[in-house]
């Protein structure tokens, strides 16, 4: 590796590196707060708050009824939930069926020419009558406790709005299985996010906002297909507060096969790219706390950094490929294999020892030490979900899979932004 | 704090990685040291026999160190820039010419004939075939242990391979190869180079009727 190469790895690792410390050091800061129970001092039922809970649907037949069924579970006075389903022009039978929670009392059903969710979201903002509003994907369960944590934490006044944490349900491929991973680091990075400030997502499934926030800062936003995303960067510029309630338990239908997911996460990294630009003045910019020193710039610096990797990887395999079919036209295929007494072989071990030992540099060990740093979030998002499934494999999926895969859809995500592509909601 | 730790971290790998460089060059001298202590064990040798019979002499006492070394040095090959790299391969040059003159002496004197190969090779932008010609080299490597092969980067600038290809009229264009006080230039295939050298084939056949031999006695035991 030269050392312009070298150099900008070693920067790029270094702000990497810097990031992960933080996370860790701000775990060790709050750790009393991790593992405490939300409901020690809950909200008397009395004072418990109305809640509209807006339903965006749109070909949502296969979900759509155990979505409102959960919701109907919750663990709240079901005269103060109001639930709002919203039909986006579904092309499927979603509207017939949604017709059986017609004459349930405190469900609505609204139906609209399709506009995307964001159009839907909005339709049900204005129509809104509670001080507390939030949104449930139709893809989605919710924990029959999930809104009692989430209103709990509404008892600060500073907070504008509340998240949950999100788990994949019944991960039962390797494709979910690797995002069941994910999720269970995404509840520990939630939840420090939410400790130090800057989340910069409200998940579509179970945030919750006081309505007063759409009054004060507008409704939703097209916003490349991210409506979440860029919501959660407006309040953050508004420097309105928006907690974790990581006992708020709600379970996601994560894509099935690969090219789903790849198909998800160009328009979520896509977006998350596209938000941050369109927010770039809270970059690098002190007034806006942890989120603008260090959240956002340090996100980016990772998507380019690995773009940065992923080009030179790239680089390099051709390299190796033109090397092996120079090597292979010269001598042909016995070029690979090494000769031993009477035939061929190709034995790779001997020649691993000395391969491994000239091939450790400075980056393979800090990239230990921030594979370490994923693992011990994952296993920490675990112990937080109260994750009892012995499901271990999912860790070594993850891993293994994911520095693979997720380049593939982060070069996607930043063609996109270049060419100012949105990746379409389904 | 944030930043101390990670500067702690990062100098933690930086050392470390320091460390295993040094430690790396240290094996690589090593080697070079082993090779340097057979090639005057063969030379004092060499010396001693002058006045007698060569009966006592053969392929053997020529250093089988090489390879080995030469293939670390390859894995290394990229880092280009490294001072200590270079120095290391400037060294291992300077002891392929001293095992291949030894190996020459020993030619004359007691009628040894080890097959030898001198290879001149430049930077991969002024030398196309060189790429080729180094997976033809690597291949007889690996398939014939007993072909010797020194291969001498025309970059560094070492005046005992100057000297050296002066005496063979080594030029550009590389790559450039030396067998039997012959000069060739450019790509030869295997083919080429068993035509050049029939000792391979008289190698292979010996190694055919080895192998028939074997699989007719293990067909014989098990009947």
């Amino acid at each position: 590796m030269s050392p312009t190469v070298s150099g900008i790895i070693y920067t790029f690792m270094f702000f990497l590196v810097y990031y992960q410390v933080f996370i860790l050091l701000t775990f060790f800061e709050h750790k009393h707060e991790f593992g405490k129970e939300s409901l020690k001092t809950p909200v008397p039922e009395s004072e418990l708050p109305s809640v509209t809970i807006l339903v965006p649907v749109f070909n949502e037949f296969a979900t759509v009824e155990k979505t409102i069924q959960s919701l109907l579970e919750l663990n709240y006075p079901k005269e103060k939930i109001l639930i709002s389903i919203v039909d986006d022009g579904s092309t499927d039978n979603t509207w017939d069926l949604i017709q059986k929670f017609a004459n349930i009392p405190n469900i609505t059903l609204h139906k609209k020419e399709n506009g995307g969710k964001y159009t839907a979201l909005n339709h049900g903002i204005k129509n809104c009558t509670t001080d507390f509003i939030g949104c449930l994907d139709a893809d989605s369960e919710v924990d029959s406790e999930a809104l009692r944590h989430i209103i709990n934490k509404f008892s600060d006044k500073e907070i504008m709005a509340v998240t949950p944490s999100m788990k994949i349900r019944n991960p039962d491929t390797f494709v979910r299985m690797m995002q069941n991973a994910e999720y269970n680091m995404g509840i520990f990075l939630r939840k420090i996010m939410g400790l130090i400030d800057a989340q910069y997502v409200t998940p579509g499934p179970f945030s919750i906002f006081r309505t007063a926030v759409f009054a004060q800062i507008g409704n939703y936003r097209h916003a490349h297909n991210t409506e979440d995303l860029e919501m959660a960067l407006r309040m953050q510029s508004k420097h309105m507060k928006i907690a974790c309630a990581d006992k708020a338990v709600v379970y996601t239908v994560g894509p099935r096969t690969l090219y789903r997911l790849y198909r998800q996460r160009v328009r979520w990294t896509g977006g998350f790219i596209q938000n941050a630009l369109d927010y770039k003045h809270m970059i690098l910019n002190p007034k806006y706390g942890n989120i603008g020193m260090l959240v956002l710039p340090l996100t980016m610096w990772i998507i380019v950094g690995t773009m940065f990797a992923l080009c030179y990887s790239l680089f390099e395999i051709i390299l190796k490929i033109i090397k092996t079919i120079t090597e292979i036209s010269a001598v042909g295929w016995k070029s690979q294999f090494d000769y031993l007494g009477n035939s061929f072989s190709f034995n790779i071990i001997p020649q691993f020892k000395d391969w491994l030992y000239y091939h450790i540099q400075g980056t393979f060990i800090l990239s230990i030490f921030s594979l370490g740093l994923i693992v011990f979030a994952v296993w920490r998002g675990r112990k937080l979900a109260n994750v009892r499934d012995s499901k271990k494999m999912d860790i070594v999926y993850f891993i293994m899979l994911y520095s693979l895969i997720s380049p593939i859809w982060l070069a996607k995500s930043v063609y996109n932004t270049i060419r100012r592509r949105d990746a379409s909601w389904r | 704090m944030t930043f101390i730790i990670t500067a702690l971290i990062f100098g933690t790998a930086l050392f470390v990685n320091n460390l295993l460089d040094k430690s790396r060059a240290g094996d690589l001298r090593s080697i070079q040291d082993t090779i340097s202590l057979n090639i005057l064990s063969s030379e004092t040798q060499y010396d001693l026999l002058r006045e007698t019979s060569c009966k006592n002499v053969n392929d053997s006492i020529l250093s089988t160190e090489l390879n080995s070394l030469e293939k670390k040095l390859s894995y290394l090959e990229s880092d280009q820039s490294n001072e200590e790299f270079n120095y290391i391969k400037k060294y291992y040059e300077l002891l392929q010419i001293k095992d291949f003159s030894l190996m020459q002496r020993l030619s004359e004197k007691c009628g040894l004939k080890p097959i030898s190969i001198l290879y001149f090779y430049g930077s991969k932008s002024d030398c196309a075939d060189c790429e080729k010609t180094s997976a033809v080299l690597n291949h007889l490597r690996n398939t014939y242990p007993n072909v010797r092969i020194y291969s001498f980067d025309r970059r560094l600038s070492v005046s005992a391979v100057d000297t050296l290809a002066k005496i063979y009229k080594v030029k550009e264009p590389y790559p450039v190869l030396v067998i039997d006080d012959e000069t060739y230039t450019g790509f030869l295939s295997i083919e080429r180079m068993k035509e050049i050298l029939p000792e391979l084939k008289k190698i292979d056949k010996e190694r055919a009727k080895n192998n028939i031999s074997s699989s007719t006695t293990s067909t014989s035991t098990a009947k």
